[in-house]
């Protein structure tokens, strides 16, 4: 019975606590911002322009945890048609599908990109040292490959440095892959089928031995050459073109190619220490201090574009039901007026 | 053999057969097995080049019930049929049941926030002087300078608010695993056939990895620690609802018969009787159930939850395998300080028990 009542007396306690602690936190709420994936340079370079902007006092970021949480969150607000500020980046087959089928989305407009903001910005150590801020740079989307490449299978190299894959063909395969649900390998069959967009990368003799696999005349793999291996990066569009990619090397020019699959940060490290060889996407500035990295040591090499379409990110994207809604809230600055923020509020953001 | 004669004189060749069978030695059984396996695999390969297909999409049965899922291509094929169902039906239901899910995720939300600023608002001097004082009571000197040390060691290395924001992370999901597993198991104890359809769901709650289900939750919670919350309660609820039920099934029948000889309802049985006895074990799933939920910390880091787990996601998303190291020990040591304790109380009940009886 004494323990029983010390326990009630805790309990009181604890609550009375609970209590106070509920009434004393929550000041006015601010708006969320969904930011980029933990880790990521966007973070950083998210909470600088956030900091710039002078839009801290008002707007706070949430991390979204990983990819798939981003994800998830996004398009979970879009399904309740609610009000979310959020960071992404294209192309990529989450805009893909906002645009499809859930009207699209606006991209706030921020001060102009300028070489000397944007050093101004990276030169920051903290958010808080940043006066100046403005948006992203067009990002670069490269292809890299290992050094010893370019000596054991130049052939390959050739092709990869060809290779630029347009908006049309993003689109394409991104949509079929979505309307279909079919493998990675299978859309990019049937997307080499449907285009002939490839067939200007491919050398000629290349070219004749994959019409020759396709009449299931010989082609595949010679098994005296070095196997290529993948990096596949757990995204889409990724993924989609290492597909292609691999088709083509594996009948067009008879290498041996295989895949290891992981996270973005892991796969650079595996390209730099010679577990993989090819990575058909490596997006800058977002993954510049790993590629700084992994270039240093000279075993990587980078051959080319791999997107033709200027990619962009944004930290400032609202619904377009967001933006009709609400006329006057087009630019970041108009995220100080309460009426804008607080569309975003979100409980627990502080 | 002459058994077996006669038998099939006497009830026919069917019950005959089975007999004659069952008397065969075991050799010739499982030769007769491997040889029809055979016999099956020949025959398929005879049939097609590469084998035989699975029959995916037999009777159309696929299509009908892929039709009203989809809005493009009508799947032919089970598996698709399948997961274009699920899809709809939870894009359906983050659509519709915003009602639910918005007030439930908010109220999760109050309380672990009043949690999390107590802990922080506390200096943490008092904080720790409060472990201490827990664990001398409970478990004796060594785990008290264990934790008085590592306690401390955490703060000095600049973990201290990750180490609150995950202890807060920890209560609520612990305390509403409780809330569901006491009630459950009480109720499981009581009933074989509800146990009997209860278990399966629980192994399949422990086996499922945890990603399948921590993406959905994020669109029925939105972002952040409400949705790491309930992926650690679906993970780390199904040891509590077992061992309470356990616990209870145990109270000896002796115990119980007692009990009722003197004339007390079920109420009281339970209350009295069942529930106190069965602490103990009680105490070892609440146990379980927090080791399980301390696991579970990096994960639902994946899905925005704070703490510890954060940092762990984050540095290794940075490639500072130190710090990650440094998240990684706050929780081993949470894990232990928080296990031993847990630990330390059952024993204290268990002894009280056995020892009250005298």
């Amino acid at each position: 019975m004494k323990m029983l009542k010390k326990g009630w007396l805790l309990g009181a306690l604890a609550a009375m606590l609970l209590a106070l602690a509920t009434a004393c936190g929550g000041d006015a709420e601010k708006g969320a911002l969904i930011t980029c994936i933990p880790g990521w340079e966007c973070e950083k370079v998210n909470e600088k322009q956030l900091h710039g902007y002078g839009l801290d006092e008002v707007i706070t970021l949430v991390n979204p945890g990983s990819y798939e949480g981003l994800n998830s969150e996004i398009l979970g607000a879009f399904e309740r048609q609610e009000n979310i500020l959020f960071y992404y980046w294209g192309p990529e087959t989450l805009p893909a599908k906002l645009i499809n089928e859930y009207g699209g989305f606006v991209r706030l407009e921020e001060p102009a990109y300028s070489e000397a903001c944007w050093d101004h910005m990276s030169a920051a150590e903290e958010a808080a040292d940043v006066t100046q801020a403005c948006q992203y740079p067009d990002a670069q989307v490269l292809i890299a490959v290992r050094s010893e490449l370019l000596e054991s299978a130049p052939d390959v190299v050739e092709f990869l440095s060809n290779w630029t894959l347009s908006d049309d063909g993003v689109n394409a395969l991104l949509g079929r892959l979505d309307e279909t649900g079919d493998s990675y390998e299978d859309v990019a069959a049937w997307w080499m089928q449907q285009s002939q967009e490839w067939a200007a990368w491919v050398a000629p003799e290349a070219m004749s031995n994959l019409v020759a696999a396709a009449s299931g005349a010989g082609g595949g793999p010679d098994s005296s050459k070095p196997t290529l291996i993948f990096s596949d990066l757990n995204w889409s569009t990724a993924l989609l073109q290492n597909a292609v990619a691999r088709i083509i090397i594996e009948n067009g020019y008879g290498y041996p190619t295989d895949a290891v699959a992981g996270a973005t940060i892991p796969m650079m490290q595996a390209l730099a220490a010679g577990d993989t060889h090819i990575s058909m996407e490596i997006w800058l500035p977002n993954q510049q201090a790993a590629w700084t990295e992994a270039t240093a040591a000279g075993t990587v090499t980078e051959i080319g574009d791999s997107l033709a379409s200027v990619a962009w990110q944004s930290a400032f994207l609202i619904p377009q039901y967001t933006a009709d809604a609400n006329p006057g809230l087009r630019h970041v600055d108009d995220l100080k007026k309460e009426e804008y923020y607080s569309l975003f509020a979100r409980p627990g953001a502080e | 053999m002459a058994a077996t004669v006669a038998s099939r004189d006497a009830n026919g060749s069917r019950e005959g057969l089975r007999q004659r069978l069952s008397a065969l030695p075991g050799r010739y059984v499982y030769g007769g097995g491997l040889a029809a396996l055979l016999a099956v695999t020949l025959i398929f390969l005879g049939l097609g080049q590469t084998g035989v297909e699975f029959p995916t999409n037999f009777f159309g049965i696929s299509e009908r019930i892929g039709e009203p899922c989809t809005k493009g291509a009508t799947p032919d094929n089970l598996g698709r049929a399948t997961s274009e169902c699920v899809d709809t039906a939870i894009f359906w239901t983050v659509r519709n049941f915003d009602f639910v899910f918005g007030p439930v995720s908010d109220t999760v939300l109050q309380f672990l926030l009043a949690i999390e600023r107590v802990l922080l608002w506390l200096p943490w001097p008092v904080v720790i002087a409060a472990v201490v004082l827990l664990s001398s009571r409970l478990a004796g000197t060594r785990l008290t300078i264990f934790a008085a040390l590592t306690l401390f060691g955490l703060g000095a290395l600049g973990l201290w608010p990750s180490t609150m924001e995950t202890l807060a992370l920890i209560v609520v999901a612990v305390t509403i695993s409780i809330a569901i597993a006491i009630p459950m198991g009480v109720v499981v104890a009581r009933s074989d056939t509800l146990d009997a359809m209860v278990r399966p769901v629980l192994d399949a709650m422990q086996t499922m990895p945890s990603f399948v289900y921590l993406v959905p939750v994020v669109m029925f919670f939105g972002i952040g620690n409400v949705s790491a919350i309930f992926a650690t309660v679906i993970y780390a609820v199904p040891p509590a609802i077992r061992l309470t039920s356990l616990g209870i099934r145990q109270v000896s029948p002796g115990v119980v018969e007692a009990a009722r000889s003197f004339g007390t309802t079920s109420r009281q049985l339970l209350w009295k009787v069942q529930i106190p006895m069965a602490v103990p074990t009680i105490m070892a799933g609440i146990n379980q159930t927090t080791m399980m939920a301390l696991a579970m910390v990096v994960i639902a880091s994946l899905v925005g939850a704070g703490g510890l787990g954060e940092d762990v996601n984050r540095a290794l998303g940075r490639l500072e395998p130190g710090k990650a190291l440094l998240g990684g020990i706050g929780i081993v040591v949470l894990a232990i300080i928080i296990d031993r304790l847990t630990q330390a109380a059952a024993r204290k009940r268990q002894e009280a028990l056995t020892g009250g009886g005298r």
